[in-house]
């Protein structure tokens, strides 16, 4: 039986939530910026008159500043968006228990098992956006169709407040012409090395010899020709917005470039001690330690090692830390941020294999002390118990676990 | 239109309802306090107007038809028609 699956997109989330909220704001070009800091802070989202002015997410508020005087910067709420979150999800629930969130804004719905009780996926999806506008007053773009990938392509297609249908029948007119970058998971990378083999379209990789595919791409090809041929048949997964955890991690974009290894070493610090804070705080240790790096120009990779014994202990996992990144990097250029990630986890009482050639008591004690330290800080704030190491530089040492982070889920699972 | 905040009187009924009774707002300096008429059961709603977004009661304020909205944080606001 064909499957019915929705993707709903709410149209530029934060702006949008600000704008509802400050009429007064309605009429002019707003974005939400990530921090107070000019200098720094990126443009997280805009509204469409902001966008007319050629306003870009991600790029530097004086960027924007440039482009468009009048811009109003706004800080982010994120208590509020989750709030809208949650209220989104609650109006897609009325039409089915499979909702599979991506990300804050992004929902895919599967809609199949429903279509009997309230009529087609358009008329659903027409009724949700009514409904959207009517009680959360934000927009949203529906994409109807038979597999997750295209219903995506479609909820991208017209914006703001549209459904767009693709079907099994009509899909090589809609999808094919579209560019391949388009296409979820074709990233900067990847479009770039097929546009090096002529492939400019959706339409063109679908045509392409699989086989060939998969030797270039690797098994991302074989993902890739079956998205674009409509053959993907991943299901939607029930999933709430906090599901289960896979890894904790932080990352920071700096007040100022990092230019030597002393700087990084107290980011990594800095960084590690938020990440094994909350792996404690949920109980967990981490077996494998990756790192992320973006330099200046914002070309970013990721590296990863494990450690020999899982862990949440501060020191051992900014070594390792520490230790990927000496080996990986050779300062050709600034970095702009850094993250740490713990995967791997494991629950912490979980029986552990001991080695001969660890102290383990000194391993336990030195638990035991970062559990004392969390308390003194969970009491008296977090700037009351400090690394020396810390002290060195102001302006890298901030408090990471107090921001709200909002990770991007994959697509896989 | 300004976002008129209020202050609200309810009752709370044992299936666990709102029920707005009385408000209390501030208009230019003047506190004025008046009768919820005829509340509604609370729905889901917007208002773009006055830019807020909750659990919404359309009632008669002084005889005018208008909305009552309690937000996220449990705020009330008024929006006269």
């Amino acid at each position: 039986m064909e499957r019915v699956i929705l993707h709903s997109d709410l149209n530029n989330f934060y702006a949008s939530v600000e704008c509802m909220h400050c009429p007064e704001l309605r009429e002019r070009p707003v974005a939400v910026g990530g921090s107070t800091d000019q200098k720094r802070g990126i443009i997280l989202a805009k509204n469409l008159r902001a966008k007319a002015f050629g306003v870009v997410t991600g790029e530097v508020v004086w960027q924007a500043k440039q482009k468009c005087p009048d811009l109003v910067v706004v800080p982010p709420n994120y208590k509020l968006y989750l709030h809208y979150s949650k209220e989104a999800r609650n109006i897609y629930s009325k039409y089915t228990n499979l909702i599979e969130s991506f990300g804050i804004d992004e929902c895919w719905l599967d809609l199949t098992n429903s279509v009997k009780l309230f009529g087609s996926g358009e008329k659903i999806a027409d009724e949700i956006r009514e409904r959207m506008k009517d009680e959360l007053g934000v927009t949203c773009s529906v994409g109807v169709s038979y597999n997750k990938i295209f219903s995506k392509l479609g909820s991208d297609m017209y914006k703001p407040d549209a459904t767009t249908v693709i079907t099994e029948e009509d899909y090589k007119k809609k999808v094919w012409p579209l560019p391949v970058s388009d296409l979820l998971y074709v990233g900067r990378s990847t479009n770039k090395k097929l546009l090096n083999i002529g492939i400019y379209t959706i339409g063109d990789l679908a045509n392409l010899n699989l086989a060939f595919l998969k030797k270039y791409l690797g098994k991302w090809g074989e993902y890739l020709w079956l998205f674009a041929n409509g053959l993907d048949d991943s299901p939607v997964l029930k999933s709430d917005y906090s599901s289960i955890i896979k890894g904790i991690g932080n990352s920071m974009t700096t007040p100022r470039n990092l230019v030597n290894n002393e700087d990084v070493k107290i980011l990594l610090y800095v960084l590690a001690e938020s990440v094994s804070e909350r792996l404690r705080k949920h109980n967990f240790r981490g077996r494998t330690i990756q790192i992320y790096i973006r330099d200046k120009d914002l070309y970013g990779f990721e590296r990863q090692a494990k450690l020999s014994d899982c862990s949440c202990i501060t020191n051992v996992i900014a070594d390792k830390a520490y230790e990927i990144f000496l080996n990986n990097y050779n300062w050709e250029k600034p970095i702009r941020s850094l993250g740490i990630r713990a995967t791997d986890l494991v629950t912490a009482d979980t029986n552990i294999q001991l080695s001969i050639f660890d102290d383990h008591k000194k391993i336990l004690k030195k638990e035991q002390l970062e559990h004392s330290i969390d308390n003194i800080r969970r009491r008296f704030g977090h700037y009351s118990l400090q690394r020396a190491l810390l002290l060195k530089d102001k302006a890298l040492n901030s408090n990471p676990v107090e921001d709200n982070i909002i990770f991007p889920v994959s697509y896989f699972r | 239109m300004e976002k008129i905040s209020a202050e609200v009187i309810a009752h709370f009924n044992l299936n666990g309802e709102i029920i707005p009774l009385k408000i209390k707002i501030n208009i230019n300096g003047e506190e004025k306090s008046y009768n919820v008429d005829k509340p509604s059961k609370a729905v889901r709603g917007a208002s773009l107007k006055i830019g807020v977004q909750g659990n919404r009661y359309s009632c008669y304020i002084d005889g005018k038809k208008a909305f009552l909205y309690q937000n996220y944080e449990n705020k009330w606001f008024l929006d006269i028609c």
